[in-house]
């Protein structure tokens, strides 16, 4: 759990980094792709709670793409779309899956919220 | 054909696949798809004939398709079938069928995926979307999703995600298919060989960038999910089952105004779920359908208002269907005839297969409801609408799991002992080696449906690849044609409107002149002078040429004698030109030279 959680923090840090300074599209799609393709998914897969890896990781990226569809179709009906747009909301779905996830964690890895 | 049995205690399984012995197959395998790479770089698509790419591949590339199936089959004459193995050679298959256009191509090829790159990009410039400019506006959601891909990526457009989707969706349609067919059986031989054949049987090319292939991993994750959770037989935690819905609704409700026919195929599947009792949340078709209707009812109210009409007089008419889906496909050039016989004949023997499969799991006391329920499910859309003669190709698409899975059950028998089923683990048997006459025969079959692929995934290759050429003539339109222009083409199977999607308008000439006799420049001059803004430009390219010489709207070599009429007629000049391409602005009357000057940009 830990270590999908700090897997995650890197892997958006890195994705924001690498689009910020217009870094090139190989060194991007390292982070950035995976971070489009599992990120949502990964950061709210621990309300699954499936027991088949296999099963865990294609929901959450089928879980992922369509967060995306789903949210860019809402901003583009708000007027509020554009390219890059996406990249704030999987941060922010990513980020508010890790910070849900806490209480339960803490919880389950036995320390005292 | 093969030895019975079936199952292998999964850990003793598990150690035996990280034996060393394993790694000489593993070599042989990246061995072959290296030999493949290099022998097929050197394929000359300007060579392709009317049968497509088939007869220009080396002989090298065909013998490591041959090594590879080979190598597979042996895989079961081990004592302990080593599922890691058989992945490594699933996804090599799955690299060599779908990667030879990566290999061979300098562009993206399919006219449809320069559309799709030109919807992305035109909402990526307007940010809104308008649901009077065509179809694809009512059900849009794919195409932000590769815009901002594209743009988070730092690419100039979408496009350079388009030469590897074929590679990247088949091996994503892998692992829910895996899924899938685990609920129906525990033998991996069973589920290794379905998975080969799913990939031999997919040679319908719904692959590409487009919705209809994100759609459809989508709906086998969401399949997956049913089998696995909601089946009667399911096993799963049951405390991970309201979290599981909720994401199976959250899917589908991306796929809804994402593409038309995915959902439906899904209502269809999941109602024969509940009606048979293998799905256990029996609300689950009226979730669905209601997010349908309220899609139809808000998101894509434009289209269905000016064609509601049209689609429903569709509904049920299984002879229109049938001509639409199967009549008009049979025609073409002869080469090409020979193309679309092979099709239904790997189709025909795909589905004779699963049923002599359905019929050995069956004497063997397997009941497979819900594998016979999601192979014939998918038949019913057929009824339903002629969508645009492609629903043949669909049904294939969304029955081709579970046909697998029966076609692979035609190879491999598994033997239920007394009290127990196919699903039941017993981790007792372990003596699932496959006698030689199976990998033999498995051989032969292996080897015809890889030569049958070929032909059938890569027959229209012919009017389907596309030379820089075409490219560079096309996308010149954005840059010379005054915004408003009236761009005309043949047929349509070129590499347009990637560009300024919604800033021509364009049309196809066979819907505009005769067809069945010589095009004149004449015919040309009256459509395009009838355009909104005075300007008009006609485009031919080497792709139209072929298409028109395969399919006849023309007698054939009429557009080559076309082109020849155009740059000797007044009424023409060429803006561009090249070996395989050229762009011709209708100038009128030349004495006057307005048209000229107003028409063209720079």
């Amino acid at each position: 759990m830990r270590l999908r959680r700090g897997f995650l923090v890197v892997l958006v840090a890195l994705a924001v980094a690498t689009v910020v300074t217009d870094s090139p599209s190989a060194i991007r799609a390292l982070f950035v792709l995976p971070l489009l393709l599992c990120g949502p998914g990964l950061a709210w897969s621990w309300a699954f709670r499936i027991q088949s890896v296999q099963m865990e990781w294609v929901l959450l990226v089928a879980l992922s793409v369509a967060a995306e569809i789903l949210v860019g179709l809402v901003l583009i009906g708000l007027r509020r779309w554009s390219p890059d747009s996406l990249l704030p909301v999987v941060v922010l779905l990513t980020t508010a899956g890790l910070i849900v996830e806490l209480p339960f964690a803490r919880v389950r890895e036995g320390s005292t919220p | 054909m093969s030895a019975e049995v079936v199952e292998v205690e999964p850990s003793a399984g598990r150690r035996k696949e990280l034996d060393s012995s394993n790694v000489i197959p593993v070599l042989f395998v990246v061995a072959v798809v290296g030999v493949w790479a290099m022998s097929v770089r050197g394929v000359d698509p300007r060579r392709v004939g009317d049968i497509g790419l088939f007869p220009s591949l080396p002989i090298l590339s065909l013998a490591a398709y041959v090594a590879l199936g080979g190598s597979f089959l042996l895989l079961f004459r081990r004592e302990r079938f080593p599922m890691a193995l058989a992945w490594v050679h699933i996804v090599a298959l799955a690299v060599m069928l779908f990667g030879l256009n990566l290999m061979i191509d300098d562009v993206a090829r399919i006219n449809v995926v320069w559309r799709h790159i030109g919807i992305a990009q035109h909402i990526a410039q307007v940010r809104s979307l308008d649901p009077t400019i065509d179809a694809y506006f009512n059900w849009p959601g794919f195409f932000p999703l590769i815009s901002s891909m594209g743009s988070l990526l730092g690419l100039k457009s979408p496009m350079a995600l388009a030469p590897a989707a074929p590679i990247v969706f088949n091996l994503s349609y892998l692992v829910p298919v895996a899924l899938m067919l685990r609920t129906a059986t525990h033998d991996r031989r069973i589920v290794a060989l379905a998975l080969w054949l799913f990939l031999l049987g997919n040679w319908v090319a719904q692959d590409y960038l487009a919705p209809q292939a994100l759609g459809y991993f989508m709906s086998l994750v969401i399949l997956a999910a049913l089998l696995q959770h909601f089946s009667p037989r399911s096993r799963c935690d049951s405390a991970s089952r309201p979290v599981v819905l909720l994401v199976v609704v959250v899917i589908f409700g991306a796929i809804v105004p994402m593409h038309q026919l995915t959902p439906i195929a899904l209502i269809v599947c999941v109602t024969l779920l509940v009606a048979f009792r293998q799905c256990t949340v029996r609300t689950l078709p009226v979730i669905f359908g209601l997010l349908l209707l309220g899609w139809l009812a808000y998101g894509a109210s434009t289209y269905l208002a000016g064609n509601l009409r049209t689609l429903l007089s569709g509904v049920g008419d299984l002879n229109k269907v049938a001509d639409d889906n199967v009549v008009s496909r049979l025609g073409g050039s002869p080469g090409h005839q020979v193309v679309t016989w092979m099709r239904i004949g790997v189709t025909t023997c795909m589905w004779l297969l699963a049923l002599i499969g359905v019929w050995r799991r069956r004497r063997a006391g397997n009941r497979d409801v819900t594998p016979l329920v999601l192979m014939f499910g998918p038949l019913l859309m057929f009824g339903l609408l002629s969508y645009g003669g492609e629903m043949v190709l669909r049904v294939q698409l969304f029955s081709l799991p579970f046909a697998s899975f029966f076609a692979a059950a035609a190879f491999v028998s598994t033997i239920r002992r007394s009290g127990t089923t196919d699903l039941t683990p017993t981790w007792t048997k372990v003596d699932d080696s496959a006698d030689w006459r199976f990998v033999a025969g498995g051989v032969v079959v292996s080897i015809a449906l890889v030569m049958g692929f070929l032909v059938t995934r890569y027959g229209n290759d012919k009017f389907e690849w596309f030379s820089q050429g075409e490219v560079d003539a096309v996308s010149a339109i954005p840059r010379r044609a005054l915004p408003g222009s009236r761009i005309m083409a043949p047929t349509g199977h070129l590499p347009w409107k990637s560009t300024a999607y919604d800033g021509y308008e364009y049309g196809l000439l066979r819907r505009r002149v005769t067809t069945g006799a010589e095009v004149t420049t004449r015919e040309i001059a009256a459509v395009l002078s009838a355009s909104r803004n005075g300007c008009g430009f006609v485009i031919l390219t080497r792709s139209e040429e072929a298409f028109n010489d395969m399919f006849g709207v023309w007698p054939k070599g009429a557009l080559g004698r076309l082109r020849a009429a155009l740059a000797s007629s007044s009424d023409f000049k060429s803006v561009v030109s090249n070996r395989d391409a050229e762009l011709f602005l209708f100038r009128g009357d030349p004495s006057i030279d307005t048209l000229e000057r107003r028409c063209l940009t720079r």
